[in-house]
């Protein structure tokens, strides 16, 4: 599928650059719609941590829901939380749920690892004991993909890998012309 | 060379959806092999209000922390068919307050992996978390009971649900006095 670009065939460039944008500008259309109807930032995350083992292990998929349905807003749920001024975002289940009340009430959560022994107050900021749900929640998890995360992983933790990989990919077009 | 690059290409587009297909019906499957639970039985032993430090939180707050003793039988067994990787089951105590009116903090949890140890037979256990809330004010209020549980697939959808498990009322602060 991928060209030659040596052909220098101003009309076959043009489309294959047109059919290359089209490709990405189709995949950050799904992206961002799968953001819309989820209500969530980043709608599918992957488990960097085992602190929810054995229910979900490094490497799986999950499927993020932010709007306050059904069971998936309570106690038991499990939540992904970024906390204000940290950037990785982490995945674990609500221990504790304190609401005001009113159309627009403020929720409180503590959170805990099922692997952990202690519950999450050492990984919020300096003097945080509970999470904010409207700011640093960023879903509920509904779905489960094993393992198809892992690659990214890999990606991010062997950068030798992405060269390899680019390499690899390299060698394929130049070999396909012959 | 050319055609062998094919076939991998087409072996491993083949791979992919077979194993996709697979996995989108083992997910379906999960929603006809559910079934009812039975009953649960709850019977709070013992309750008791003190004040005293979190040591674990390295802070000098003194708060109201509640100590819970139960009894607990339930039977988890119906829940398990072949998508069912774990159930991670929780009580629930919900409770009402003046500035956070809604107040849930599990007590009590456990995960349950397999089927052989799905029947749950609890006596005068005494609750895995102390509760000690937002506000640091919860004695003398009436509390619910809730079980609830959330069944983790190998893939697919996760599940909630639950069911009321009885009352209790959290007593006067104990002083060391009486």
């Amino acid at each position: 599928m991928l060209p030659s670009l040596s052909s220098c065939n101003p009309h076959l460039l043009l489309a294959q650059s047109l059919n290359f944008g089209l490709i990405l500008s189709t995949a950050f259309m799904l992206w961002k719609g799968l953001s819309l109807v989820s209500n969530s930032p980043s709608p599918i995350v992957v488990v960097l941590s085992g602190s929810m083992e054995p229910a979900f292990w490094r490497g799986d998929l999950l499927v993020l829901w932010n709007r306050d349905m059904g069971n998936w807003a309570g106690t038991g749920a499990v939540v992904v939380y970024n906390v204000v001024g940290k950037s990785i975002p982490i995945v674990h289940r609500i221990m504790r749920r304190h609401a005001t009340g009113g159309a627009k009430p403020k929720i409180s959560l503590l959170t805990k690892g099922d692997n952990n022994p202690a519950d999450d107050v050492e990984l919020y900021a300096n003097g945080q004991f509970y999470l904010d749900r409207e700011m640093e929640v960023i879903g509920s998890v509904i779905g489960y993909v094993p393992y198809v995360g892992y690659i990214t992983i890999l990606l991010s933790e062997y950068p030798m890998l992405k060269t390899a990989m680019l390499g690899l990919m390299g060698l394929v077009v130049v070999m396909q012309r012959e | 060379m050319h055609s062998t690059l094919v076939r991998i290409q087409n072996l491993f587009g083949f791979f992919t959806s077979v194993t996709f297909a697979v996995g989108l019906l083992v997910a379906a499957s999960s929603m006809f092999l559910q079934k009812e639970m039975g009953d649960v039985k709850v019977n709070v032993r013992n309750v008791e209000v003190v004040k005293g430090y979190q040591n674990q939180y390295y802070t000098s707050r003194s708060t109201e922390q509640a100590f819970i003793r139960f009894d607990l039988e339930a039977d988890l067994e119906p829940l398990f068919h072949w998508n069912t990787k774990q159930i991670f089951a929780y009580l629930t105590a919900s409770y009402p307050g003046r500035k956070y009116e809604f107040n849930d903090a599990i007590i009590w949890d456990i995960i349950i992996p397999s089927k052989e140890k799905s029947k749950l037979k609890l006596r005068n256990r005494r609750a895995k978390y102390i509760i000690n809330d937002v506000t640091n004010r919860f004695r003398e209020q009436n509390a619910t009971l809730t079980f609830g549980w959330n069944i983790q697939p190998h893939v697919g959808a996760l599940t909630w649900n639950e069911k009321g498990a009885g009352s209790f009322s959290f007593p006067p602060l104990k002083t060391k006095n009486n």
